[in-house]
C-alpha cells in the first residue's frame, strides 16, 4: 500500500501582473514504510510541495490542483478543510524547518504536544470496557502518553521538559519536541521538511538518527524534504531531484549516488564533501536558480547546464520512464558522459 | 572669511537638498501627496489670512449682526453673542493651530533627538537620569499639568509652546533612545570608534543621520498631536485669549447655545479645520513611515484581488506546465497502461478544486495524463 | 519573577512617586516667593495693609504656609504619609481628599466603561477585520482609524450632544450634576447613570474601539503569518483551537500593553468630555479648582492621578510576565 500517492500536483501564486508558478505537475509516491526524499535548491518548491500535500496551503492567494491525492489509500483530494483536521496529525504530520518559531512561544512545550491527543476526539481514549473517561481523566492520560512521546525522542527527565516553555529549551531539543509532536499520534505519514538546517551538524545527526530510528520502529513512511543531499544519503529510499518546480530526476537512493543521470543532480552531488573524494574543487553549478515568475524557454535548467544543447533551449524534455522505476528529464542523459566525480 | 562664507553655503545646499529630495519622495506616496496637499492649502490660508478673510474677525463691534444663519454675505453666518464673521474666524484660525503644532513639533524633535540620542549613545547615568525623567513625566497626567502650568505661568503663546514641548518630548526620546542602542552596535559605529573618533563626532555624523528619517515622522505626528491637545486647551478655554482659534470657537459656540439655535455650522466647521489640519500632518508621517520600513506597509498585509485570475487564464497556466511531448501526444506511453488510463479520465471530470471551479473539466481534457501514470507501472 | 526585580521595581514606583509629590509641591511656588499670594493674591482698594497682612497670616497658618519653604515641604510629606493631601481653599475648607473620593466613582463610571467597551468590541472588529483582511471591512476599519485619530474626542462629543442630544433628544446633552442624589445600588439609580452617561461614553468608546480594533488587526495578522500557528494546523486542531488558543493568545499581548496604558490614563482621560457634558467627574473638579486658583486641590488631584498611574503601570508590568514567559523580569 502506498502511504503517499499524488499525482499532478499544481501550484501557483498570482501576484501583480503575473503568476508564480511554485509547482508545476510533480507525481509523488511513497510506499508504507519507506522514507523518500525530494531534493533542490531553495526555492524550488519543495516546501509549497509539502503544504500542498497536507492541504496547508491558504487559498486564495494560492492555488492548488491536483489530479489525484491519496493517503494511506484514502482519497484526501475533496476532503473539506473541517474533514482535513481529522486527517492531519492523526495520520499525517508535520515537522516544521525552525523549531523556534514552529513552537508556540507562550505555550509549554507539553501542551502543545497534549493538544494533538485531545485534538482527535474521545474515541482515542477508549479504554478496554470501551467506556470514555472525563476531560480531566482524558488530560491527565494526555500528559503521559506526551511525557512518554518525550522519552521517545531522547529527551532526559520530560517531565520537567514538560513544563518548559520552547524558548528555555536548546536548538536540538527542541527540534526532538517537534519530532515527538509529529510521531505522537502514530500517522503513517511524516512530512519533514528541512527538519535539520537550523541545527549544528552534530545535533544534526542526533536528530537524524532519532528519526531513523522512530521512522523504523514505528514503520512510519518519511517525506524528507532537505536541500542537503549528504543527510538523504542514509535516510532516503528513494530521492526525488526537483527543479524550478518540476521533477528532474526520481531514482533510488543507491543508483542515484552511484550513476546521476541528470546535469543538474551531478551538480548537486559535486557540491557534497565527501571524506573518500579525491577531487581539489567542489563542482560547482554556475548562476542561480531563475526567478519563477521568469522562467527560460525549453528546458529550465539548460541555461546552467554545461551539456544543454539546441534543442534543450526550445523544448522541455518529458520525464522519461526508465527501468527499475527510474525517471529522468533530459534529453541528452544518454550521451551524457560526467566524468568519475 | 570667505572660507566661512563657502563651508556655510555648502551646508545650506547639502539641507536644501536633503530637502528637496525629502518632498520628492512624499510627493511619489500617494497618501503623502494628499498630505502635503493639504498643508499647503492650509499654509496659503495661514499666511494670507488677511487677503483671504471678508471680515476683521476680532471686530465684536458688529451688534447688528449677531447670530446671521449663512448667507453670501457671511458664508457661514456670525457668531451669537458678538457678531463675529465666522468663515473669517475659521480662516484666521489656521495660523494659531498650524503654528502652535508646528513649532511646538519642531522644538519637541529638537529636545526629544538631543536627550533621546545622549540616553542612548552615552548610556551610564546620563541613559538613567533621562530615562527617570521620562517616567516621571508620563506617569502625571499631561492635560491636567498642563493646566496647571498655565495657570501658574500665564497663558500666552509662548508659555503655550513651551509647556506641550516641556511635557511632549519623552515619546519621541523613547523611541530616539531605542533606535540609538541599536545603531550604536552596528558595525559601522565600532569601526569609528576603533579608528579613535571622538564621541560627538559619531553622534554627529553617524547616528544624527539614522535617526533622522525617524526624526521627521515622528515630528509630523506629534505636531498632529499637539494640535488636537492645543484645541483642547483652548476648548477649555485655557488657551491664549486673544488668539483667534478653533477650540475657542467652538467652546464659545457651545457656551453661547449654538446647539439651541440648531447653528450646527457653528460648530461644524473648527470641527472640520481641526480634522483637517490634524489629518493631513497625519498622513503625511504614516506616508513617511510607510516610506521608510517598507515592511510596516498596510497594504502589503491586504490580499490583493488580481483582475487577471478568471479560470480561462488559470487554464492556461496550468496547461502550459505540462510537457510538450503529452499536450502533442508525440511521447507515446506504454500500451499497458492505457485501461488505468481511461479510469484517471472518468475520475477526472468532476471538478477539482474550489480554487479552480467548473472550469476544471476544459483543464482535465487538455491534459493527456497517461504518462504521469508510467512511474507507477514501472 | 525574580523577588530582587519586584522589589526594585516597587523601589522606584515608590521614587518617581516621591519626585511627583516634590514636583506638585513646588509648582504652585513657581514665580511667587509667597504662595499665600496665590490665594489671596490682590490687595482691594479700601484694605489696609495690615488687615491684608493679617488675612495672609491666617491663610498660611490655616493651609501650612508658614515657616521657611523647607518646613514647608517636610509637613507637606508629613501630611501625604497619613495620607492627608491638604485642605481645599473652597469655603468650609473641606480635606482634599474627600472631594476627590466623592468624585472618583463618578468619573471612574465614564472611563472603565469606556475602557471595558472599547477594548471587548474593539478586539472583536479587530479580529473580523483581520479574518476578513482585505475585503470591504478590513479596509472600512482601516479608514475608520485614520479618520477617528484625526478627529478630537470632544469634537465627536459635541457632535453627538448636537444630534442626539438637541435635535433628536433621545440622550441628555447636559447631565444633571445632581440626577441621583443618593446612589443605592436600586435600578432606578443604575439606569438613570447609564442613560446620562451614555453619550460621554460613546463619544469616548469611538476612538478607543477604533484604535483597539486596528492594533488588534495588526497584531492578529502578524501573529497569523507564524509557522506555530501552521503547526497548530498541522496538528489537525479545529479552527476555534486555533484562533482562541494559539493566534490571539499571542496577539493579545501587545493590547495588554495598550490596556495597561489606558488604565494609567483612566482618571485624568475625561477631563473635557467632563466639561462638555457637565458631569460630576473629577475633570470638572479639577477644571473648578483651576479657576478658583484652588492650589491644594489641584495639586491633591494631579498626586492621586499620578499614584493611580504608577500603580497601574506596576500592575501591568507584573500581567504581562505572567502572560508572557520568554519576558524575564530582570532585563529593561
Amino acid at each position: 500500500m502506498k502511504a503517499l500517492d499524488v499525482k499532478n500536483l499544481k501550484v501557483i501564486f498570482p501576484v501583480e501582473g503575473g503568476v508564480v508558478r511554485a509547482v508545476e505537475g510533480i507525481d509523488i509516491e511513497i510506499e508504507q514504510g519507506q522514507c523518500a526524499a525530494i531534493v533542490g535548491e531553495s526555492g524550488c518548491g519543495k516546501s509549497v510541495t509539502s503544504l500542498a500535500v497536507m492541504k496547508l496551503l491558504s487559498t486564495p492567494p494560492a492555488v492548488v490542483r491536483v489530479d489525484k491525492l491519496e493517503l494511506g489509500g484514502v482519497d484526501i483530494r475533496d476532503l473539506s478543510d473541517k474533514q482535513m483536521q481529522k486527517v492531519r496529525g492523526k495520520d499525517v504530520a508535520m515537522i516544521f524547518q525552525d523549531a523556534l518559531t514552529a513552537l508556540n512561544p507562550v505555550m509549554s512545550v507539553g501542551k502543545q504536544i497534549d493538544e494533538i491527543f485531545l485534538a482527535h476526539g474521545k474515541e482515542n481514549f477508549l479504554d478496554e470496557s470501551g467506556s470514555c473517561p472525563n476531560k480531566f481523566q482524558r488530560k491527565k492520560e494526555a500528559k503521559r502518553r506526551t511525557i512518554q512521546a518525550l522519552k521517545l525522542v531522547g529527551i532526559s527527565d520530560a517531565e520537567l521538559r514538560y513544563k518548559a516553555y520552547p524558548h528555555q529549551l536548546s536548538g536540538g531539543m527542541r527540534q526532538r519536541v517537534l519530532i515527538a509532536m509529529a510521531f505522537a499520534s502514530n500517522p503513517s505519514l511524516i512530512i519533514a521538511d528541512e527538519p535539520t538546517t537550523a541545527l549544528d551538524v552534530t545535533i544534526q545527526a542526533q536528530v537524524l538518527d532519532i528519526l531513523k530510528d522512530l521512522q523504523k520502529k514505528q514503520n512510519t513512511s518519511l517525506m524528507l524534504i532537505t536541500h542537503d543531499l549528504s543527510i538523504v544519503m542514509n535516510m532516503a529510499d528513494e530521492i526525488y531531484v526537483m527543479y524550478c518546480g518540476k521533477i528532474v530526476e526520481r531514482a533510488k537512493t543507491k543508483d542515484l549516488f552511484h550513476k546521476p543521470l541528470h546535469p543538474y543532480t551531478h551538480g548537486l552531488l559535486g557540491s557534497i564533501a565527501r571524506i573518500d573524494d579525491e577531487c581539489k574543487r567542489f563542482v560547482q553549478i554556475p548562476s542561480s536558480l531563475p526567478s519563477p515568475m521568469h522562467k527560460p524557454s525549453g528546458c529550465y535548467f539548460h541555461p546552467r547546464c554545461a551539456y544543454a544543447t539546441e534543442r534543450c533551449q526550445t523544448e522541455m524534455p518529458p520525464l522519461e520512464t526508465l527501468e527499475g522505476g527510474r525517471c529522468v528529464r533530459c534529453w541528452n542523459y544518454k550521451e551524457i558522459r560526467y566524468d568519475k566525480q | 572669511m570667505k572660507k566661512v562664507l563657502m563651508r556655510i553655503g555648502c551646508i545650506l545646499m547639502q539641507i536644501l537638498y536633503a530637502i528637496g529630495r525629502f518632498f520628492k519622495k512624499l510627493w511619489k506616496h500617494k497618501q503623502g501627496r494628499v498630505g502635503l496637499i493639504i498643508v499647503g492649502f492650509l499654509a496659503i490660508l495661514a499666511i494670507f489670512a488677511p487677503l483671504i478673510a471678508p471680515y476683521d474677525p476680532y471686530d465684536v463691534t458688529q451688534r447688528a449682526a449677531k447670530g446671521l444663519l449663512p448667507s453670501w454675505e457671511h458664508l457661514l453666518g456670525t457668531t451669537i453673542t458678538t457678531g463675529q464673521d465666522i468663515f473669517s474666524m475659521l480662516i484666521y484660525g489656521t495660523r494659531s493651530s498650524l503654528s502652535i503644532g508646528l513649532i511646538t513639533g519642531i522644538v519637541i524633535a529638537i529636545l526629544g533627538s538631543l536627550l533621546g540620542i545622549a540616553a542612548g549613545y552615552l548610556g551610564g547615568w546620563v541613559d538613567t537620569v533621562i530615562m527617570r525623567i521620562v517616567d516621571v513625566l508620563l506617569v502625571i497626567p499631561t492635560l491636567p499639568l498642563v493646566i496647571v502650568m498655565t495657570n501658574v505661568l500665564g497663558t500666552s503663546y509662548a508659555v503655550i509652546v513651551i509647556v506641550f514641548a516641556a511635557f511632549g518630548w519623552t515619546g519621541l526620546a523613547r523611541v530616539i533612545r531605542s533606535q540609538v542602542m541599536l545603531i550604536k552596535n552596528a558595525n559601522y559605529v565600532k569601526a569609528a570608534e576603533l579608528a579613535g573618533a571622538s564621541k560627538w563626532y559619531i553622534m554627529w555624523r553617524h547616528i544624527l543621520p539614522a535617526v533622522s528619517n525617524l526624526l521627521i515622522m515622528s515630528t509630523a505626528l506629534t505636531s498632529a498631536g499637539i494640535m488636537v491637545a492645543e484645541a483642547g486647551l483652548s476648548f477649555l478655554g485655557l488657551g491664549n485669549p486673544e488668539a483667534i482659534s478653533w477650540g475657542k470657537m467652538l467652546a464659545d459656540a457651545q457656551s453661547s447655545g449654538a446647539m439651541l439655535f440648531g447653528h450646527w455650522w457653528s460648530i461644524l466647521a473648527p470641527g472640520v479645520g481641526i480634522f483637517l489640519s490634524v489629518y493631513s500632518f497625519m498622513r503625511i508621517g504614516l506616508a513617511l513611515e510607510e516610506i521608510l520600513n517598507p515592511r510596516m506597509r498596510k497594504g502589503s498585509n491586504m490580499i490583493k484581488v488580481f483582475k487577471h485570475l478568471n479560470n480561462t487564464y488559470l487554464d492556461e497556466v496550468f496547461a502550459s506546465m505540462d510537457d510538450d511531448s503529452k499536450r502533442r501526444g508525440e511521447y507515446q506511453p506504454p500500451a499497458a497502461n492505457l485501461a488505468e488510463v481511461a479510469v484517471t479520465d472518468a475520475a477526472e471530470t468532476k471538478p477539482q478544486d474550489p480554487n479552480a471551479g467548473p472550469a476544471a473539466d476544459t483543464t482535465s481534457e487538455n491534459f493527456e495524463p497517461a504518462e504521469k501514470e508510467t512511474g507507477e507501472t514501472a | 519573577m525574580k523577588a530582587s526585580y519586584v522589589i526594585k521595581r516597587i523601589l522606584l514606583t515608590v521614587f518617581i512617586f516621591f519626585v511627583v509629590v516634590t514636583l506638585c509641591f513646588f509648582i504652585p511656588r513657581i514665580g511667587v516667593t509667597d504662595p499665600a499670594s496665590r490665594y489671596y493674591p490682590v490687595q482691594s482698594a479700601g484694605m489696609s495693609d495690615d488687615v491684608y497682612e493679617a488675612i495672609k497670616e491666617q491663610v498660611r497658618i490655616q493651609y501650612g504656609l508658614n515657616g521657611s519653604t523647607w518646613e514647608q515641604y517636610i509637613t507637606y510629606l508629613g501630611k501625604l504619609f497619613s495620607g492627608d493631601l491638604g485642605n481645599s481653599y473652597q469655603s468650609g475648607t473641606p480635606k482634599v481628599i474627600d472631594l476627590i473620593a466623592d468624585r472618583l466613582p463618578w468619573t471612574l463610571v465614564l472611563s472603565v466603561s469606556n475602557l471595558l467597551i472599547s477594548l471587548v468590541i474593539g478586539i472583536i472588529i479587530g479580529t473580523m477585520a483581520a479574518w476578513k483582511r482585505g475585503r470591504w471591512q478590513d479596509r472600512a476599519l482601516l479608514n475608520a482609524s485614520t479618520f477617528t485619530t484625526a478627529l478630537p474626542a470632544f469634537f465627536i462629543a459635541l457632535i453627538l450632544s448636537f444630534y442626539l442630544g438637541f435635535e433628536w433628544e433621545i440622550f441628555p446633552a447636559y447631565t444633571d450634576q445632581n440626577m441621583v442624589p443618593n446612589f443605592d445600588w436600586s435600578w432606578k439609580a443604575i439606569s438613570t447613570v447609564a442613560y446620562n452617561a451614555a453619550l460621554p461614553v460613546f463619544a469616548m468608546a469611538i476612538g478607543g474601539i477604533v484604535s483597539y480594533g486596528q492594533s488588534t488587526r495588526n497584531s492578529v495578522i502578524a501573529v497569523s503569518g507564524d509557522e506555530f500557528i501552521l503547526t497548530a494546523k498541522s496538528k489537525g486542531l479545529s479552527n476555534n483551537r486555533v484562533i482562541y488558543g494559539h493566534t490571539l493568545r499571542n496577539a493579545l499581548l501587545p493590547i495588554v500593553t495598550q490596556f495597561g496604558m489606558n488604565v494609567s490614563g483612566l482618571i485624568g482621560g475625561s477631563v473635557v468630555i467632563e466639561q462638555i457634558f457637565n458631569w460630576n467627574g473629577m475633570g470638572t473638579l479639577f477644571l473648578t479648582a483651576n479657576s478658583n486658583n484652588d492650589y491644594p486641590l489641584m495639586m491633591g488631584i494631579m498626586i492621586f492621578m499620578s499614584a493611580f498611574a504608577l500603580v497601574a503601570n506596576l500592575l501591568t508590568d507584573f500581567v504581562y510576565c505572567l502572560l508572557d514567559p520568554r519576558v524575564t523580569l530582570g532585563g529593561r
